[in-house]
């Protein structure tokens, strides 16, 4: 009963945020009474009946179900031999990388023979990695003109469902990865603490009224300066009087936020698993950072504070890893020589191993039944397929999750130039956002099962 | 046309497209942006020679030069156009540093906003760089954000109050032996003695906090002074280093040094007075818990007990004579400055701002005395805070927004926009708002403003009031003060005094030690002095030595500027700026202490110019290794301007295999047998090699070190460093025979090569200097205008500072 009626609203939420701010609060509040008399964990079977309702009475509407999308940027690629596995299909013979994944073989697949066609062999085309923009736009650093990245395109469409519209996350990493529909880029927050309290931490009620008067202020002052920009254009060139109506958009890009964590503020936050503090997310290494992202990602994916998670990985300095005395970079432009690849899959394994401990989580968390896994696509790849040689072709390119028929190992174009955007492509249709064109891409890759 | 067709379309035209390019579609293509960029690139390969390739048919050089020179007046005429339509630099927001400075300005204090704003990108050229300042959602989201801090530090709820104070060495003494625990206190007893009212230190630690003399508790932002009066004893009369730090965490836990405010030596020979000047920013993450702390920096280096050794070392040696810091009184000041606040004045004039109570007893005709306002609670200040109030609060408005909209959007404003302001602040008084609300409100929209936060303005000649604002930027990464805007707004500026006078005069001011940061130390990469640790196996390597570093570059650059030093000294000088910490590591004997200092190198140094700087070497090499290539770009992009080009899109990646050889040179030797790889590394790797006897931290070698994990043998001594014992490994060779015949082998070598190529250097310095005033790099049409203004200023002696000065006089920067 209780789950029909929370399937015909949440039709109306698609639609209508105003309208699903208020069920959120119904929603919310129910769950936190039920987390303060329970007392439990997060993450127990028990809370499915609590998470996200609208999906409870599946009938199979992709539209309905809640879909996630993670994304990790791996901003120093992958050894080939140790990433592509021999063999096609399911039945694929793992190499080292996909060894340490072994347990989630049917839920994912790994790609070989993508590339970004064109790119200059250099590691700032960690700015094109998600994005897919045309090699023409990112010949020199200095003149990246970028297009949105798959996260902000989805979070565009997803945003009104939630908290947060995206959590974009990274260690240190030169470029950014995330940009938004002007392309810009989208700053990355490198505190996980900060996005842990972002996540479960609330004011007082005097704060968030404070917070509510912050955010219509704020808002009136963006209009202003929305004017101010239009008055501005007719005193200067064209070239920058086109600047000033692209800042134009992301200021009503802004304001529509606002008005957002408006609708949001008196929401109750979820409470934070039991025996999760923000403290445990207090000074992230190279590999605890990806750890604690993972986590986060994972919370906020489980509470449905967003539904697009983003994590660009930096690179590690020697200890990060363990054994390794080489910094990540230094043995990642190994030249073959054995004893700096052997430095080398160290940091690739504790990635790997980091990735593998995310997966076994969202497998092993259900919601509305399913598991969690299964609604979460999680994309990870580099932007290099060559880290020794700095190569933007066949780059180490793997998929899981997400509800997708999932076929091991794919080998996307025979020549070795598929490019990436068209996987982007099919990965958006599938997500349910109609997208013709990606970046410099309009063709979609073909199911690949 | 026709030549272009004969020796470049076998390749480029629309049926072969090499590396993407068809001349032969682009020659009908409608001219935009892009179009023109390969032209540009077109003329430049052509210019260079470097197309088309060798194996290909050479046009004649009559016809090359014909080709180069037409398609080179085009480019000029076609680039020129675009900049007096559109205006040659872009619209462009403050920058992150910008807009602390500018905001700290209109607050009269610092800010640090790193917790409120998104960074900028670190890898950018310059942090003015208009391309690389976008803005998404969350820059606009924290705008106003930023703003409250500054309202907030403008119109408290409570009077900040002067404090002063202060202790001497025993009351410091008797207070941390009351502090510290059982154990402690008996270490700290022989590491520290008293002699009448003074402290003796006999050590520091990094890890125990009672050797740390911490102050009293600062209760709000602004500037203080700290005074330690004191001496260095026993010391081989040597001063002892003295580091001023914000409490938090030790310095160990923190090695971006961000913490350490400053270091000064404390001389031998009599107590003398060391003074600190620091300013507490409003909004900081490091400043969170608001307390500064003394360290005995240098104490351990020249002696090393750690606080648990001092027993052993000093414990059992009542007549220890060991280097000690004398510390007879510390004493802290501030928040330094005239009250009012100048600040406040600059907006609000001459309106009250009071509390209920304060405006009671003043109308009572019986103001509330300091000690009675002192005497108030927190809770008495929440109660009834400080307002702004006026008799006639529509008048005030009027006044109100005539004043500060001009401090804030840094010229004088239209009517339209003294307008717009007015009406927003009477909107607030009229739905009901209190004075104080409504300039409250008004301010904040200032501050959000579209003529606060960008760069902008119509194409052309810059009028007096932007052209004020250029160079203050520039010099000084902030806006004008009152006094540049009083001298810009006379109708002869700047032609009288000229422009040359008033660039000197900015430059005299210590607001211009942010160029040589903003402009010097980003120029040549030191933003990315950081991005690698160096590896254990470098002992020597510690915090003093990379917090000298980044100060050595800078402080040369300043010293080369202030003297208008020749721009050949920037690679080539016989003296450096050094404390102790660098001499010891540059083998250079009697300097001593923190502080910096020119010296003059001993002969034999092989020391000279920016780069033989430590910091340069280690940001060139990426902690492990050193490699010639890195190195070889950074002085072929750097000083000579002439990056090499990346190579064409859909070049194959060369994949390196190093297998078999075991020393860099060896494994570039396998790179240059490529002849793909060779097209830039014949350029690359001979000022690389060059500079081959420089390590990873930039300590000079004979020999490698053997990185060597896993505890073998330590088999040689360093000769700068003889405490520590390293790994020998192979000779070092640097002899390198360029294509041209010229020899490279260290240096010196490396130095007199550069000094032939001293207008390239300067060519490169202007362009760079361009890109960094304007935000836009050198376009085409520049390229006459640099070489004119380079031209003009070797006539005049080539010096660093009147360089500057011709590039300030071109339409580069006098136009928008």
């Amino acid at each position: 009963m209780k789950a029909h009626l929370v399937t015909t609203t949440s039709r109306r939420m698609e639609s209508s945020p105003a309208v699903s701010v208020r069920l959120m609060n119904l929603r919310r509040l129910s769950r936190r009474t039920f987390l303060r008399v329970g007392g439990v964990c997060l993450g127990l079977p028990m809370l499915e009946a609590m998470c996200p309702i609208r999906v409870r009475a599946v009938d199979d509407k992709p539209a309905l179900m809640p879909r996630r999308l993670m994304l990790i940027g791996r901003g120093l690629g992958a050894h080939a031999e140790n990433f592509f596995p021999a063999g096609e299909g399911m039945g694929y013979k793992a190499r080292r990388t996909l060894q340490l994944l072994e347990n989630h073989r049917s839920r994912l697949t790994v790609f070989s023979g993508l590339s970004h066609p064109g790119y200059p062999n250099t590691h700032f085309t960690e700015a094109g990695l998600f994005t897919a923009v045309g090699a023409e736009r990112i010949e020199r650093f200095e003149q990246i003109r970028n297009s949105v990245s798959l996260d902000q395109h989805v979070a565009a469409h997803w945003a009104k469902h939630t908290r947060i519209a995206s959590l974009v996350m990274g260690g240190f990493v030169t470029t950014p990865m995330s940009y938004d529909a002007q392309g810009t880029p989208v700053p990355s927050e490198r505190n996980p603490a900060a996005v842990f309290r972002r996540l479960f931490l609330s004011g007082t009620a005097q704060e968030t009224e404070l917070e509510i008067h912050r955010l219509s202020e704020g808002r009136s002052i963006l209009d202003r300066l929305v004017g101010q920009l239009k008055r501005l254009g007719s005193r200067v060139g064209t070239e920058d009087r086109d600047q000033l109506e692209i800042m134009a958009t992301t200021i009503r890009q802004a304001e529509q936020e606002l008005e957002r964590s408006k609708a949001w503020v008196k929401a109750p936050k979820p409470r934070p698993p039991a025996g999760t503090a923000a403290d445990d997310f207090e000074n992230p290494t190279w590999s605890t950072g990806q750890r604690m992202r993972y986590d986060l990602a994972f919370l906020a994916f489980q509470t449905d504070s967003t539904r697009v998670a983003v994590s660009t990985e930096g690179p590690g300095f020697p200890g990060d890893a363990a054994g390794a005395v080489l910094g990540q970079h230094d043995a990642s432009h190994h030249g073959q020589d054995a004893s700096k690849l052997e430095q080398y899959y160290r940091y690739e394994d504790e990635e790997t191993r980091n990735l593998a401990g995310f997966l076994d989580r969202l497998s092993q968390a259900r919601e509305a039944g399913e598991p969690l896994m299964d609604r979460t696509a999680v994309l990870w790849a580099s932007n290099l397929g060559n880290p020794s040689s700095h190569s933007s072709e066949n780059l180490p390119v793997l998929l899981a999750g997400g509800g997708f028929e999932h076929g091991g190992h794919v080998v996307a174009g025979a020549a070795g130039r598929r490019d990436l955007g068209s996987l982007y492509l099919r990965m958006l249709a599938h997500l349910g956002i109609d997208t013709k064109t990606f970046g410099a891409s309009s063709e979609m890759m073909a199911a690949w099962r | 046309m026709d030549l272009l067709k004969k020796y470049c379309f076998e390749c480029h035209d629309d049926a072969g497209r090499k590396g993407n390019l068809s001349i032969e579609s682009l020659a009908t293509s409608q001219p935009g942006a892009d179009v023109f960029a390969r032209w540009e690139k077109i003329h430049d390969k052509l210019s260079s020679g470097e197309m088309p390739p060798p194996q290909a048919e050479q046009p004649p050089s009559a016809q090359r030069n014909r080709m180069i020179t037409e398609l080179a007046s085009e480019l000029a005429r076609f680039s020129r156009e675009r900049q007096l339509r559109e205006g040659r630099a872009p619209v462009r927001r403050l920058s992150l540093r910008e807009l602390e400075n500018t905001l700290g300005e209109i607050a009269g204090a610092k800010l640090d906003l790193e917790d409120v704003v998104p960074g900028d990108s670190i890898g950018a050229e310059f942090d003015t760089l208009a391309s690389s300042l976008g803005m998404s959602s969350a820059h606009f989201i924290a705008l106003p954000d930023a703003a409250d801090h500054v309202i907030n530090h403008l119109l408290p709820a409570s009077p900040r109050f002067v404090q002063s104070g202060g202790f001497t060495g025993r009351e410091w003494k008797i207070r941390q032996e009351r502090d510290a625990g059982a154990s402690m206190r008996r270490v700290f007893e022989w590491s520290v003695r008293t002699a009448r009212d003074s402290a003796i230190l006999f050590a520091r630690s990094s890890h125990h906090p009672w050797f740390n003399i911490e102050l009293p508790r600062l209760n709000s932002p602004g500037r203080y002074r700290v005074v330690l009066r004191g001496q260095a004893l026993q010391s081989t009369n040597r001063p002892i280093a003295v580091a001023l730090l914000i409490s938090g965490l030790s310095s160990d836990q923190d090695p971006e040094l961000r913490r350490i405010l400053a270091i000064r030596d404390v001389p031998p020979g009599g107590v003398t007075d060391v003074k600190f000047e620091v300013d507490v920013p409003i909004v900081s993450p490091l400043w969170k818990t608001r307390t500064l702390m003394l360290v005995p920096w240098t104490l351990s280096e020249q002696l090393h007990p750690s606080a648990l050794e001092a027993e052993a070392l000093i414990g059992g040696r009542p007549g220890f004579d060991g280097p000690a810091l004398e510390i007879a009184s510390v004493r802290l000041e501030g928040p330094l400055g005239a009250t009012p606040d100048p600040a406040y004045l600059r907006l609000f004039g001459d309106l009250r701002l009071e509390s209920d109570r304060m405006r009671i007893r003043r109308e009572g005709g019986r103001p509330l005395t300091d000690r009675e306002l002192r005497a108030l609670t927190s809770e008495d200040w929440a109660r009834d805070p400080l307002r702004l109030r006026a008799a006639s609060p529509a008048e005030e408005v009027t006044r109100f927004v005539s004043r500060a909209l001009p401090v804030v959007i840094r010229r004088t404003p239209t009517q339209a926009e003294l307008m717009e302001f007015q009406d927003l602040v009477m909107g607030v008084v009229g739905r009901g708002g209190d004075l104080h609300e409504a300039l409250r409100a008004g301010l904040k929209a200032m501050l959000c403003s579209a003529g606060f936060l960008l760069h902008a303005g119509p194409p052309g000649t810059l009028d007096r009031e932007a052209l004020a604002n250029r160079l203050s930027f520039c010099f000084w990464g902030r806006p004008p003060d009152p006094g540049l805007r009083e001298r810009a707004s006379r109708s002869d500026w700047p032609l009288n005094p000229g422009l040359g006078v008033e660039v000197d005069r900015l430059l005299g001011d210590p607001k211009a030690a942010e160029f040589a940061e903003a402009f010097g130390g980003r120029w040549l990469g030191l933003n990315r002095l950081n991005e690698t640790l160096p590896d254990r196996a470098y002992g020597e390597f510690d915090d003093d030595l990379l917090w000298s570093m980044p100060r050595e570059t800078v402080g040369f650059f300043r010293e080369v500027l202030e003297n208008d030093h020749s721009v050949r000294t920037l690679v080539a000088s016989d003296w450096g700026w050094l404390n102790g910490r660098l001499a010891r590591h540059y083998s250079v004997p009697n300097v001593h202490g923190m502080e910096f200092g020119k010296v003059n190198w001993p002969a034999g140094s092989r020391r000279g110019g920016v780069i033989t700087h430590a910091s340069i070497l280690k940001l060139t090499a990426n902690g492990t290794t050193t490699s010639p290539v890195l190195r070889g770009k950074w002085i072929l992009d750097r000083i000579l301007g002439q990056p090499p080009t990346p190579p064409p899109p859909g070049t194959p990646a060369i994949e390196p295999d190093i297998r078999g050889a075991s020393t860099v040179r060896e494994q570039l030797d396998l790179h240059r047998k490529d002849p793909s790889c060779n097209r830039c590394h014949r350029l690359l790797d001979p000022p690389g090699f060059a500079l081959e006897n420089f390590d990873v931290i930039g300590g000079w070698r004979d020999w490698y070190r053997v990185l060597a994990p896993g505890g073998q043998v330590r088999s040689a001594r360093l000769p700068h460093y003889p405490h520590l014992a390293v790994n020998r490994g192979r000779e070092v060779e640097t002899r390198f025979v360029a294509d041209t015949g010229e020899v490279f082998d260290g240096p010196d070598a490396l130095r007199s090569h550069l000094l032939r190529r001293e207008r390239e250097i300067a060519e490169a310095l202007a362009g760079r200097f361009i890109t960094y005033a304007t935000g836009a790099p050198p376009q085409f049409a520049d390229r006459e205008e640099i070489r004119k203004a380079v031209a003009r200023a070797l006539a005049q002696g080539g010096g660093l500072r009147t360089l500057l000065k011709c590039v300030v006089e071109t339409p580069m920067f006098l136009e928008r």
